[in-house]
This record gives C-alpha cells, sequence and structure tokens, in this order.
C-alpha cells in the first residue's frame, strides 16, 4: 500500500467513523421506534434527537382531517421512562393525552376530526430507572409517525 | 515519508475526537454551574414538522381534481439554475412536481423527474437514494404505480434525511420552501373556479398551519443571507394564510373507539375568500415564475 492511498484510507475511516456517530440519532424513530400494522405509512414529520436526563423538548406537527395516525416514542436503553403528550397547539396548550396516565405506554393510534397543530411534548424525567439525576449525557429518543387515509364508515367512535 | 504518515494519523484522530472533547469540557462546566438551569435555557428545543407535498398533493385530490400536464416546471430548465440556492430551490419546485406526477398516476411523465432530482442533488452534493439502484428499481416497476410512489416518498425522506444527518437543515429550509411554493401553486391552479362549498379550497386554506410550522422553521436559519432572502420571498404567501380567518367548529374532547384507538374532536375551520384565493394564486405565479426561470 502506497503512502498516498494509506493516508485516503485513513481518512475515508475516520470521517467515516464521524458521520456515522452523527447518523445515530437522526435516524433512530427508524432503527428503534416500534414500527405500526402495514396499514399505515411513514410520515416524514418523525424526528430524533438527543435527549439529557430532565430534559424537555417539543415537536410541532399537522395532523388532517380524514387521517389516521399512529405514534411510537422511542428511547436509549438506559431511558427505561420516556414521558410524552400531545397538546394543542393553541395559547392554552390544552392537554389531550399524556402517558403518564397510561403508565407510560409508548405507543397511540388515533383519528382526527379536523385539521389541527399539535404538539408532542416529550421529556425524560428523573426517575431512578432513568440513571443518576444531574447526569448531562445525552442519548438518543426518536418519535415515528406513521399515517393512513381513514375509510369514513371506520369513523365510529363512543363517547 | 513515515513521519508524515504518522502525523496525517494524528491529526485525524486530534480533528475526529474534537467534538467528543467539548462535549467533555462542556460536561464538566456544566457539573461545576447550575445544570438544570442549562436545561432550562439550553436544552429545551423546539422542532417544527409539517407534511411533505406528496402528503398534501394526496389529501387534496380527495377533492376529484383534474390533472393539467403544463403545471409542472419543464425538466429542460434544470440546467438553468447555476447558483446552489436556485439548484436548492428547484430541487424542492422538481420534487413537489414529482409528487403531483405520482398521485395522479403519471407513470413515464415522473422518470424525466426523478432523473432531474438525481441531477440536482448531484450538484447539491446530496447522498441520497437517487442513484443508479433506484433507476434499476425505476425500470423494474414502471407498470406498478405504488412502487413508483413509493420510490418518490423514499427519494423524498432520502433527501431531507441527508440534510438532517449532515446538520445542514438552513438548506433544506431553502428546498421545502421551494416545495411548498410549487405544491400550493399547483392546487391553485387545479382549482378551475373558486366557490365556498369546494372541497379542494378548504384543503388549500387549512395549509395554514402547514405554512406556519414551515416558517417557524425557515425563520431559525435566517441568520443566513440566503435564508434570509428566500423569507422575504415567500413573505406574502406567509402573510395571506395568516390572514384566513378560523372559526371554532367543536370544542375539543377524546373519546376511545372499541379497539382501543383515541378520536381526537374539536379544531377550527379555517375560510379562504374569494378576494383571498385569488391574492394567493396571483402571488404564488409571481414567485415561482421567478424561481424556475432565474
Amino acid at each position: 500500500m502506497t503512502l498516498r492511498s494509506r493516508i485516503l484510507f485513513i481518512l475515508i475511516f475516520v470521517f467515516g467513523i464521524t458521520l456515522a456517530k452523527a447518523q445515530n440519532c437522526q435516524e433512530y424513530h427508524k432503527h428503534f421506534c416500534r414500527i405500526p400494522d402495514f396499514s399505515f405509512f411513514y410520515n416524514g414529520q418523525s424526528k430524533s434527537a438527543d435527549f439529557a436526563v430532565g430534559q424537555t423538548s417539543e415537536l410541532h406537527f399537522i395532523v388532517y382531517e380524514g387521517m389516521d395516525y399512529y405514534i411510537s416514542v422511542c428511547g436509549h436503553k438506559k431511558y427505561k421512562k420516556i414521558r410524552w403528550k400531545i397538546l394543542e397547539d393553541n395559547e392554552e396548550r390544552t392537554l389531550l393525552f399524556d402517558n403518564l396516565k397510561q403508565n407510560y405506554i409508548d405507543t397511540v393510534k388515533f383519528s382526527i376530526k379536523n385539521t389541527r397543530r399539535f404538539i408532542l411534548e416529550v421529556s425524560i424525567p428523573e426517575v431512578p430507572e432513568n440513571g443518576e439525576k444531574g447526569d448531562p449525557t445525552k442519548r438518543c429518543v426518536g418519535v415515528l409517525i406513521g399515517s393512513r387515509l381513514r375509510e369514513e364508515s371506520e369513523f365510529s367512535f363512543k363517547e | 515519508m513515515q513521519k508524515i504518515f504518522v502525523f496525517v494519523i494524528l491529526v485525524c484522530f486530534i480533528l475526529s475526537s474534537c467534538k467528543q472533547r467539548l462535549d467533555n469540557q462542556s460536561n464538566v462546566i456544566i457539573d461545576s454551574l447550575q445544570y438544570y438551569s442549562y436545561l432550562e435555557t439550553k436544552d429545551e428545543k423546539i422542532y417544527y414538522r409539517f407534511p411533505s407535498s406528496e402528503e398534501i398533493f394526496d389529501l387534496i385530490n380527495q377533492s376529484g381534481l383534474e390533472y393539467r400536464p403544463e403545471l409542472v416546471n419543464n425538466v429542460e430548465n434544470v440546467d438553468k439554475y447555476d447558483d446552489s440556492r436556485m439548484q436548492a430551490i428547484n430541487l424542492g419546485i422538481y420534487t413537489a412536481d414529482l409528487a403531483y406526477l405520482t398521485v395522479f398516476e403519471k407513470t413515464n411523465e415522473s422518470i424525466e423527474y426523478f432523473e432531474v432530482l438525481h441531477t440536482l442533488s448531484t450538484k447539491l452534493h446530496i447522498t441520497s437514494s437517487i442513484n443508479d439502484d433506484l433507476f434499476e428499481k425505476l425500470e423494474r416497476n414502471l407498470n406498478n404505480i405504488d412502487s413508483l410512489k413509493s420510490l418518490a416518498k423514499d427519494s423524498y425522506n432520502s433527501i431531507v434525511d441527508h440534510f438532517s444527518i449532515t446538520e445542514n437543515e438552513k438548506t433544506l429550509a431553502i428546498i421545502t420552501a421551494g416545495s411548498y411554493i410549487e405544491c400550493l401553486f399547483i392546487t391553485c391552479e387545479l382549482i378551475k373556479e373558486y366557490s365556498k362549498s369546494n372541497k379542494a379550497i378548504s384543503k388549500l386554506a387549512e395549509q395554514k398551519y402547514a405554512m406556519q410550522n414551515l416558517f417557524n422553521y425557515i425563520k431559525n436559519y435566517e441568520e443566513y443571507p440566503y435564508v434570509k432572502q428566500t423569507i422575504k420571498e415567500i413573505q406574502p404567501v406567509f402573510d395571506l394564510y395568516e390572514s384566513l380567518s378560523e372559526t371554532e367548529i367543536e370544542e375539543s374532547s377524546v373519546y376511545q373507539n372499541d379497539d382501543g384507538s383515541l378520536v381526537f374532536v374539536g379544531g377550527k375551520a379555517i375560510s379562504m375568500n374569494m378576494e383571498q384565493f385569488e391574492k394567493l394564486k396571483n402571488e404564488l405565479t409571481i414567485i415561482r415564475s421567478k424561481y424556475i426561470l432565474p
């Protein structure tokens, strides 16, 4: 191997590792979040980001009338409990769903009657299962959104 | 020679570990300061997402609009885009065109648009799924519209992924602006006549929310001159959408279906009057003309 090809090899190797590191979190939801049944399609509003214990972040997204949605939230294995809420994106930030009330479930399916702006508020609570309090290490958390067109006849619900 | 080799290796490893060292240093600083105030001020991030042009066309197409072939940007224009901003804007425009063609199941026409996306992606150094493999898949699936739709969707998602991974979302902001302008332009042109009861008009008006999220997203990068310029150009469309009135339909509530899934009731109706529609159509035509024929 000539010196030039050795240098090239090292450069590709090092920058490859750097890119792979960055890639890990950006596509986390695609690899680790629970996928819905095959009637749902991947929705481009999905997102992954890095989180530390105690951190809260928001994902603002749009849901359309006549669609069904599936949301799955997943995180690094150290994060045993991830808290997330669905809020209306209005001044009051009306609470629509809180996974704490459902024992930290990681997925939800819902239908929409009218087009709306929602906020998915995700936080890593300071609980013993999630690591030491004050640990600033950031780890990946992903939000996978699936969507499908709803047949009108499927829209039956009880109060 | 050997010394040069060792030196290059050292430089590479120092460079690749720089970010990690900085992270470690900042961790020490955070530990010694007030960790929780750091989280409150620095780490509470807000991410804005919005639907793709394909999703918007899918929704609008439910109102039974008729396909018009002349609305897309001509593929021959691709060589006219010299600077990277115009290349990014037109990558967005052609992405929306491809979404339009696949939603209306125009298989043969869509192939040319895949090629144009490949050309512009190469010019912008985008590593995406628009490569030789994709064209092989296209050839194999020419008569399968579902596969074609899926390939178009994958191509768009891979462009989005590229910019997210390379942390170059400012370019993605420009591409998305181009894509939305084209998507809204085509939709306005497909609506032959304004009517308050036209389902397509209400679908068009509903894009107010997508525009709000898109605008909030783009504004994150307005420190970059070419993003600032794009914001200035699309501002009239955003302002027009902001002027649309909203009326509450029903109070917000949640129900549960028999299968355990939820139903979110509530929301507002967004209305667009004839004057607003004509103004939007006009603004979009002006902006789009500047973009496709610079």
